[in-house]
């Protein structure tokens, strides 16, 4: 019993971290979503004024937000998939390549996940571009029209997916093969005992014994795309029309472009209860799931 | 549990420490954005084997540049000296973050109104405050192809809209190039350096935002044009250097700091293109921004900053300037040199500053430009009618604006 700090000492410099960079700012921006803070209140607080409810009211009136938003789930909704969907396969299927060459490919894989997102968009931008891209060079010796990958508002959204689902592969599908090395070998022999095809023993033993690994990439890629920025950020700036305007770049515009911080921190308020909810609606499925 | 909290109390102490170390008293600490900001130390060494002050350049890239000088505003210290663009001044002179430099106009002689051209002067106070000083001017000129314009007739640029629009048709239809010209449509001055060519003014007698004159829309309307008939392209991508060389297009628009990419990057070109100023539509007038620098209002060293800001204003160092960065200068006198005169392409930049023209210089610039740029957008994808453009442009910037 005397040793009961013991643990909290442990937990302390996480909690210290945790609390400085992610629980303080988060109540500082509740507090400023409520106020017209902007450059002037910046250098004198006493020019900062609460101003109730009325960021929120203006939210909702917003046409940029609601823009933003759609994105933001569309985003989600082809993203999340595509991710957990892929990162699943090429893990199983580098788990079928034994000896030297699955280091290879584990580290071909992994490496859009470590390279600078900067130099990546260097690197697509090219891919994309309409006059020079490889892409379009491509669609050409097919005869097919060149397609404005990033200027054209019906391509640029998913133009940024499947970057993005690219880039995210890398780390997902590190995860899945650790969790497909950790299913128990004798579930396999058993089955093979008992005669069972390739295709029922991908549904029957390793679908059922990734469930939680499945389950943790999504929550984690989910809120990642949720807060999805990079990459519009350097590639289209939200552009072309707002077609690729995600939320979190939209408080960053806010914010940092034009100065109105209490009006960008209401709308990360708003995210921020957005991902929550979510989360926690995850959270219950698995638990049902689970008994 | 007390002893948990204190040591919490004091980590956090411990961080918010690490921020606020100061530079000493003797040292200038310059930012400068961008290219400048590669390239300034070259100067400052000068300086401090003349002088025995040290002077810092941080390098700040363009991408952070609005964040650093934000969180510079809130931490209330930071540089001495900023080099700012012209259209920010206003914004963070409202609030107090430049110093008030009048108090050095005796002693140091560049920093006087009249020493520079006619069209930044306006940039150097603020509410009757004078917060800075132009470093460097810049106006765009019209970049364009001898060879391939010569190929469909014109051995003399396209001086007005009419021949600007002529010599595109004739470009494209004769197949010498893919587009005529290039608009880089993401850029704030875009439509409005086009329509001081058309002699609009962006401010009405009372001094209210003029979007719905006439002659704004039908700049509007002469820009979409090419967009319409295929002679350029609407969206961005067009790498212009490269489109150059390749001869997709003929013709863009852009600054002085092109001209020595152009030299440097496409040898090949050499002697085949030239700029020249805008074409216009009755009224020669470019849109004119400048780089300032201004006193950061926490810095402890305003004196010493002052003298080397001063330095750097000379004729000498202006000309020295230009010819490491390849920025025009914004003083009068430093034009005189031999090396701006004999240079015929910047010789053409000079006369385009003498006339050109400054963008509304209020704080509320930078979302006022975000707006037109926006509904110019939208107008140039064919979403919404010229009126309604020009109508939300007026409605939002007005309300920006009040």
């Amino acid at each position: 019993m005397k040793n009961k700090k013991a643990p909290f000492l442990f937990i302390l410099p996480g909690v210290v971290l945790i609390v400085t960079f992610a629980t303080l700012p988060i109540l500082v921006a509740f507090v400023l979503g409520f106020t017209d803070m902007d450059l002037s209140g910046l250098v004198d607080f006493k020019l900062i004024n609460f101003i109730g409810l009325k960021n929120y009211k203006e939210i909702l009136l917003d046409e940029a937000f609601w823009t933003a938003l759609k994105n933001t789930l569309y985003y989600v909704v082809v993203g999340v998939p595509a991710v957990v969907v892929l990162a699943t396969l090429i893990a199983i299927a580098i788990n079928f390549i034994a000896g030297k060459s699955e280091v290879w490919f584990r580290g071909i894989y992994y490496m859009p996940a470590i390279t600078n997102i900067v130099a990546v968009s260097v690197v697509w931008m090219f891919i994309y571009n309409r006059e020079f891209g490889i892409l379009n060079y491509i669609l050409g010796l097919f005869n097919i029209e060149s397609i404005g990958w990033l200027s054209d508002p019906k391509f640029a959204k998913f133009s940024l997916v499947v970057l993005s689902v690219w880039r995210a592969i890398g780390l997902n599908m590190i995860i899945m093969l650790a969790a497909i090395k950790g299913i128990p070998s004798y579930l396999y022999e058993a089955a093979n005992i008992d005669g069972l095809s390739m295709i029922q023993k991908f549904f029957k033993i390793t679908v059922p014994q990734l469930k939680f690994a499945i389950f943790f990439v999504t929550v984690t890629t989910l809120i990642g795309w949720f807060r999805f920025f990079e990459e519009p950020f350097v590639m289209t700036n939200g552009g072309p029309l707002d077609s690729t305007l995600s939320i979190s770049l939209y408080v960053y515009q806010q914010g940092f472009s034009l100065s109105e911080f209490g009006y960008a921190s209401s709308i990360s308020i708003l995210l921020f209860i957005i991902i929550i909810v979510i989360t926690a609606i995850q959270l219950r499925v698995r638990k049902k799931q689970e008994v | 549990m007390k002893k948990i909290l204190s040591l919490l109390v004091i980590s956090i102490l411990v961080l918010a420490g690490c921020s606020s170390t100061n530079a000493s008293d003797e040292k200038v600490v310059v930012w400068a954005m961008g290219n400048e900001g590669k390239m300034l130390s070259s100067m400052t060494e000068l300086y401090m084997e003349e002088f025995d002050v040290e002077v810092e350049v941080v390098p700040i890239p363009w991408s952070e540049a609005r964040n650093k000088l934000q969180t510079a505003v809130a931490a209330k210290e930071g540089p001495d000296l900023v080099q700012m663009p012209s259209t920010w001044l206003a914004e963070f002179s409202e609030v107090g973050a430049l110093a008030d430099l009048s108090e050095f106009t005796d002693e140091f002689a560049n920093f006087d109104k009249s020493l520079y051209f006619d069209g930044i002067q306006g940039t150097m106070e603020y509410n009757g405050v004078f917060t800075s000083v132009p470093w460097f001017a810049d106006a765009s000129a019209l970049f364009y192809r001898t060879d391939l314009l010569e190929e469909v007739g014109y051995t003399e640029p396209p001086a007005t809209w009419d021949e600007f629009l002529d010599v595109s048709q004739k470009l494209v239809n004769q197949g010498v190039t893919t587009y005529g010209p290039d608009f880089y449509t993401g850029s704030q001055l875009l439509s409005f350096q086009g329509a001081y060519t058309n002699g609009w003014e962006h401010a009405d007698a009372e001094g209210k935002p003029n979007f719905l004159d006439p002659k704004y829309a039908e700049t509007l309307e002469f820009i979409n044009q090419f967009f319409v008939q295929d002679l350029a392209l609407f969206e961005d991508e067009i790498n212009e250097s490269l489109g150059f060389s390749t001869e997709r297009i003929a013709m863009f628009f852009s600054g002085p700091w092109r001209i020595s990419i152009l030299e440097n990057d496409y040898p090949e070109l050499d002697g085949k293109w030239t700029v020249a100023p805008l074409p216009h539509n009755g009224t020669e007038t470019a849109a004119i921004s400048s780089a300032n620098f201004v006193i950061w209002e926490w810095s402890q060293n305003k004196k010493a900053t002052a003298h080397f800001a001063n330095w750097m204003l000379e004729d000498e160092q202006q000309v020295a300037w230009y010819t490491e960065a390849s920025v025009l200068p914004s003083k009068k006198t430093a034009w005189d040199a031999d090396v701006l005169q004999n240079d015929e392409m910047v010789a053409t930049f000079g006369k385009i500053l003498e006339t050109a023209q400054m963008p509304p210089f209020i704080p509320e610039w930078e979302t006022l430009a975000q707006e037109v740029i926006k509904q110019t957008d939208i107008y140039f994808y064919g979403e919404q009618t010229i009126d309604e453009t020009v109508e939300k442009i007026q409605l939002d910037v007005t309300k920006i604006v009040e």
